[in-house]
């Protein structure tokens, strides 16, 4: 995928290491007849130009959420947005959607899940990408065009000028998702959104997917949000990433600090669960057991107690709060982490009495959570 | 053209099915044109006489092929009762009634769309709230009603527009709009509702789809995603339904017609099955039939003007 020489090594340019976005405390809530949903519960992160952060959890984690409220996408109704978004030093929280219309497309941009919906099946290929340049850059329709074109073989479509007068139907998934970095392109914007860019698409266009979107942000230097459910896709594609559960950041770091030292049995949980070709075939796959926790009225305590495999009393008691590790730039939230004594202890209670304090004590069906090892028959 | 070929075929075999069933449900009704003709005067002989004359005596398929075969050359007969030619009539009489049938179907959409439009911006705001119990109001109103009502208010106290009576359009096309002012707007009245509340329904949908937050993802304006991005994705319910109108209203609106005293289509259709005068009845059908096919037709096409995927899955088929 990398026909077009890398223009911009990130580390060419040190003097534009600056904070492009900046998230603070971000809270985001459905109000819905059940009660109020606590999508997004106090997430802050920074950015800088260039770099890329990865978000990461299961469905329902709230990533979705998390990257809709900050490019302030959501419906204003029944959503209540909390916290502070500063994107190039100004809050954008309070913008209306007209000063919003001027901040989308043309400073930040997003790539759908899904290239199959997101393309509006009734308009031709060349009128998606030239409307916004027309609105943003005040182009006339000729040098529109021409930049379309040019945009569409940037990201590898062949045949760039027939393809304008084509729809959606009229091309594959993986040609569509093109079709759509393309738009997300089109402006320049300085931040792009990729929300689980290629999970909708057959497993062989992925990667390439993938690729195209680290070659485009290279080259344009822009900072990019990558979110996954999918560890093994952020792990290297990202400098930093976020582990999101039940709404909350429940470990971030630096990428190679992350997997040099995980600390959030989530995230262990996670790693596990990631078919490794080392196994023998048919070997069980790991799957994290029970559910995300349900957002309206969450339980007190830590919310993946009910899953961990480390769970103890204090857990479903106690909140932990978001604490630094030896490096300081890695964040957890755990009383029993991952590689410490306690953690450590805790693991070796929970397989010794076969199951967890926090895990519901329904009939039937065996906390997984304190299984050993990767048989994985609890699951 | 494949797609147009098929539609042809399927109107001439409808046009047949329609016309020989009409032909033999009005042969099976009591009475014929001869007995009418010969009312009062003649006696059987007279009967006799008319009867033969006008050949009323074959069987019941040489008298439908004869019908026929005069139709494709134009000749649909005359009236049994003035000898009016059905042709001439039709000719009369078809154009006020699509003048009616257009201008009421403008005055419903010109009201519905923007209301649909507004009201699924804001749907649950006020707007769509008021004109929701407004528009369901003047749906529960029967035409006939609010036909005598708007006759009363206009003409009777305000001296605005005329209670009967048609101006043709190629006289004074202001007049003749001005003429069936009242008579469209008692149609459109129920339509309004329907029309809004489907359009309303469908882009309530279609805005919550993926490509249309996309579209605000690129900076659109809300003006421009509604317009742009989904209306015409949003349509397809509304172009069935009008569809569906223009059909039925193709064959008159007799109850509008008879209060507004416009003779249209379905006032003659009526007035000549009370007057046992089949020949006439047997043109407005042809008519009627005729107007459905194409009108279905035309939705058809539409369709495929408004949804790429269809025109070219009909290409391929």
């Amino acid at each position: 995928m990398s026909r077009r020489m890398v223009t911009a090594e990130p580390g060419a340019h040190p003097e534009t290491r600056s904070t492009l976005l900046e998230v603070v405390d971000l809270k985001t809530r459905f109000r819905t007849d059940a009660g109020t949903v606590h999508a997004v519960d106090g997430v802050s992160f920074t950015l800088d130009r260039g770099r890329t952060l990865g978000v990461v959890g299961e469905s329902g984690s709230g990533k979705t959420v998390l990257s809709r409220s900050v490019m302030g996408l959501l419906p204003s109704r029944n959503v209540e947005r909390e916290g502070h978004v500063l994107y190039e030093g100004t809050d954008i929280i309070g913008f209306d959607q007209k000063r919003m219309s001027q901040v989308w497309g043309a400073e930040m941009a997003m790539v759908f899940q899904d290239p199959m919906t997101s393309l509006n099946p009734v308009m031709k290929i060349g009128n998606q990408i030239t409307e916004s340049l027309r609105f943003h850059l005040g182009v006339d329709k000729g040098e529109a065009s021409a930049t379309a074109v040019a945009l569409l073989k940037s990201v590898g479509i062949p045949a760039a000028e027939q393809r304008l007068k084509e729809y959606p139907h009229q091309l594959s998934g993986g040609m569509r998702q093109r079709v759509t970095i393309a738009i997300a392109l089109a402006c320049g914007p300085k931040v792009l959104f990729a929300d689980e860019p290629t999970t909708a698409l057959d497993v062989t266009v992925q990667a390439q997917i993938l690729d195209l979107l680290a070659e485009q942000q290279r080259e344009r230097h822009m900072a990019m949000i990558l979110v996954s459910h999918d560890l093994g896709v952020v792990a290297g594609r990202t400098d930093e990433i976020m582990v999101m559960y039940g709404g909350r950041v429940v470990e971030q770091a630096p990428t190679d600090v992350l997997f040099a030292d995980v600390k959030m049995p989530y995230t262990e949980a996670l790693l596990r669960s990631i078919p490794r070709i080392e196994h023998p075939s048919h070997a069980r796959l790991e799957a994290i057991p029970g559910r995300p926790p349900k957002l309206i009225s969450p339980p007190k305590g830590c919310n993946f107690a009910p899953r961990c495999r480390y769970a103890q009393p204090k857990c479903t008691e106690e909140t932990p709060p978001l604490v630094a590790a030896d490096d300081p730039r890695h964040l957890y939230r755990c009383w029993f982490p991952v590689g410490s004594a306690e953690g450590a202890d805790a693991l070796a209670r929970n397989l010794a009495d076969g199951t967890t304090v926090a895990y519901p004590t329904s009939p039937g069906s065996a906390p997984a959570a304190a299984t050993p090892g990767t048989d994985g028959e609890g699951a | 053209m494949r797609f147009v070929r098929r539609k042809l075929i399927q109107l001439v075999v409808v046009l047949l099915c329609v016309t020989f069933l009409s032909f033999l449900l009005i042969s099976l009704l009591p009475g014929d044109p001869a007995t009418k003709l010969c009312a009062g005067a003649g006696g059987q002989e007279c009967v006799d006489q008319k009867r033969t004359e006008l050949r009323l005596d074959d069987p019941i398929p040489v008298r439908y092929v004869r019908w026929l075969g005069d139709a494709v050359t134009g000749d649909l007969g005359a009236s049994a009762r003035n000898q009016q030619p059905v042709w001439e009539a039709l000719t009369q009489r078809v154009p006020v009634t699509i003048e009616l049938l257009l201008y009421s179907q403008f005055m419903a959409l010109i009201i519905a769309i923007p209301l649909g439009l507004l009201a699924a911006q804001r749907a649950g705001g006020i707007l769509d709230r008021v004109s929701t119990t407004v528009l369901f109001g003047l749906l529960a109103v029967p035409s006939f009603m609010l036909a005598l009502l708007l006759i009363y208010i206009f003409p009777v106290k305000l001296g605005w527009f005329q209670a009967t009576g048609y101006t043709d359009f190629t006289d004074n096309p202001l007049e003749s709009l001005g003429s069936l002012f009242l008579p469209a707007l008692s149609l459109a009245a129920a339509e309004m509702a329907v029309y809004m509340r489907l359009l309303r329904t469908d882009l309530i949908a279609t805005l919550q789809e993926d490509y249309i937050t996309m579209a605000k993802a690129k900076g659109m304006p809300p003006r421009r995603i509604l317009l742009r991005h989904a209306f015409k994705p949003s349509s397809f319910s509304l172009i069935t339904v009008i569809g569906l109108n223009f059909g039925r209203l193709i064959g008159g609106a007799l109850i509008i017609e008879i209060i507004f005293g416009i003779n249209g289509l379905g006032k003659y259709t009526v007035d000549s099955i009370l007057g046992q005068d089949f020949i006439p009845v047997q043109g407005a059908v042809l008519v009627i039939a005729v107007g459905y096919v194409l009108i279905n037709f035309a939705v058809d096409m539409l369709y495929a003007a408004l949804d790429p995927r269809i025109r070219h899955a009909r290409a391929l088929a």
